[in-house]
């Protein structure tokens, strides 16, 4: 009887589904998963009821009852299996997605900076016929040194509106991210890139070491009250299949005593040690007159595969 | 000691600011051969060799990087500069191992700062490793060492082409070699220019191209060696 009850049950509560996905939820229901999801309950009252009823009323084969019971139990145990499972692959997906999203919003940014430079470049058109004016002007008047430091001026503009660090527009997109977030905080962060065309290191590993390095020495200088000239240099070069990466910020004297365990252990440098390590690398850090400096060096990053 | 640097541009003027420059960073210390045509400094090196090359990066027919290749398919170890006003394309030139690149236009700073590191990459004053064996007198250049290796009395001295057997102690082994020579065992030490890989207790040396050894790394020196190789090699980078 009551096993016909639940199948009952179960084929009303599919109904259900099915009939509000239809009107209501617009997200796809997996039927199956919906189906699992309901017989646990189910399943595990009806098995509570018929062992408490089963001792008054169906007690001429206690061998069925025993083994329904185990067929039901294995039955939620599958149950469980398949829910654990789906989940589990759920979770993959949202990862992969929220990677892709980044990824996505990364070359978005991008964009963005394409379309602004492009725009750059229409009123750098505009402005260099004037400019020529101009140096015809102070030519014709014979001002030289004018004319010259006009032209080393327009030449430092074009210098100082650049926006490439490296073809790895992954690695671009983020260096030009934080050296604005320096900027906003009114730290200079200067970059001085010359990195390969190919890495044998993934983007992302090269991508948490510096951003451990910058978000670091941006906390260091940010604690500088005193210190008029903010400043971090960033300094990414490669030579002979190595790779140096080289970050140095102003740095107060007295945090040698007040700060004498973060130098050890400061936040995320830790990690970035033991990613260095992992990829065949060195790691040093030292005190230079009143700056601070670290340097990595990748071994064998780049150029022909083994 | 004299310095022979290639200059290759095309427009007289830049050649002329390298020139001048070269010549304040030092008036004697560099002989100069200058090529407005490319090809024509690839013929040179049928018969010539240079320490130094100082190419621009773009020219009308030929781009700075196919000439780089020449260069070294010829001489693959003098550091190559190039001067170029796009950063962009640099990245392509790692392919033959540049050694720096000067953004134009060219300033004092940018290129004595590139001349300085490329003086103390070549290692001018080219020390030499002196020692008999056998009563014979032997005369090694350091930057040919690519190690030691000492077993009990006797030290072994790898270079590319050949091993030679000596004897000293350890001490007075490292008052003779340059601070190129970093000591990774109580049994090795290595020239930091060979180096090709560091793991967590060995050091890859390159012997050729295609060969490798591995030296292993003791407890006792792994940290401050590491260091020492860091530091040296940055010298030659930053």
């Amino acid at each position: 009887m009551a096993f016909i009850l639940i199948i009952i049950l179960m084929f009303v509560v599919i109904l259900i589904i099915t009939l509000l996905q239809k009107f209501k939820w617009k997200l796809p229901i997996h039927v199956f998963f919906v189906m699992v999801i309901f017989s646990i309950p189910l399943i595990s009252v009806f098995l509570l009821s018929t062992a408490v009823v089963s001792e008054i009323h169906v007690v001429n084969n206690p061998n069925f009852i025993f083994i329904c019971i185990a067929a039901f139990i294995i039955y939620m145990n599958l149950c469980i299996l398949y829910l654990y499972i789906t989940l589990g692959n759920y979770y993959k997906q949202l990862e992969k997605t929220t990677t892709q999203k980044k990824v996505l919003e990364a070359e978005l940014k991008y964009l963005q900076q394409l379309k602004d430079s492009q725009s750059k470049l229409y009123s750098m058109k505009h402005d260099l016929k004037n400019q020529y004016v101009v140096l015809l002007g102070m030519l014709s008047q014979h001002d030289i040194t004018g004319a010259k430091s006009y032209l080393q001026d327009s030449i430092q503009k074009i210098d100082d509106s650049n926006y490439f660090f490296t073809n790895n527009f992954v690695l671009n997109y983020f260096l030009n991210e934080k050296v604005s977030t320096a900027k906003s905080n009114g730290v200079t962060l200067s970059v001085q890139s010359f990195l390969p065309e190919e890495l044998h290191l993934d983007t992302d590993i090269l991508a948490v070491v510096l951003g451990n390095l910058i978000d670091n020495s941006l906390e260091a200088v940010l604690r500088l009250s005193h210190f008029k000239e903010k400043e971090i240099s960033l300094l990414i070069k490669q030579f002979d299949h190595n790779l140096l990466i080289e970050i140095s910020n102003v740095f107060d004297r007295e945090e040698i005593h007040t700060r004498k365990h973060r130098q050890t252990e400061g936040i995320g440098i830790k990690n970035v040690k033991k990613i260095v390590e992992e990829h065949g690398g060195i790691y040093n850090q030292w005190f230079e007159d009143n700056r601070y400096v670290v340097s990595i060096l990748l071994l064998d990053v780049y150029g022909e595969e083994d | 000691m004299v310095i022979k640097v290639a200059i290759c541009d095309d427009v007289p003027i830049i050649v002329k600011e390298i020139e001048e420059l070269l010549l304040e960073y030092d008036s004697s210390l560099f002989e100069m051969d200058i090529f407005y045509n490319p090809l024509r400094l690839i013929e040179s090196l049928e018969e010539d060799t240079y320490d130094i090359f100082i190419l621009d990066m773009e020219f009308p027919n030929l781009l700075g990087l196919e000439i780089a290749e020449t260069i070294r398919g010829n001489n693959y170890t003098s550091p190559i500069i190039f001067i170029t006003s796009f950063k962009e394309y640099m990245e392509k030139a790692f392919k033959v191992n540049t050694f720096d690149y000067i953004l134009k236009p060219i300033t004092k700073s940018k290129l004595h700062a590139a001349l300085n590191r490329a003086i103390k990459y070549l290692d001018l004053n080219e020390s030499k490793f002196t020692f008999t064996f056998n009563k014979v007198f032997y005369s090694l250049p350091l930057s040919d060492i690519i190690y030691f290796e000492k077993n009990k009395r006797k030290v072994f001295i790898h270079t590319p082409s050949d091993t030679y057997e000596t004897i000293f102690h350890t001490k007075a082994l490292l008052s003779k070699v340059n601070d190129n020579f970093v000591q990774v065992h109580t049994s090795f030490v290595v020239n930091v220019r060979y180096i090709k890989q560091v793991r967590n207790n060995t050091v890859t040396m390159k012997v050729n191209d295609k060969q490798t050894v591995d030296i292993p790394i003791s407890r006792k020196f792994k940290d401050h060696a590491k260091k020492q190789i860091l530091m040296k090699l940055r010298d030659f980078i930053y």
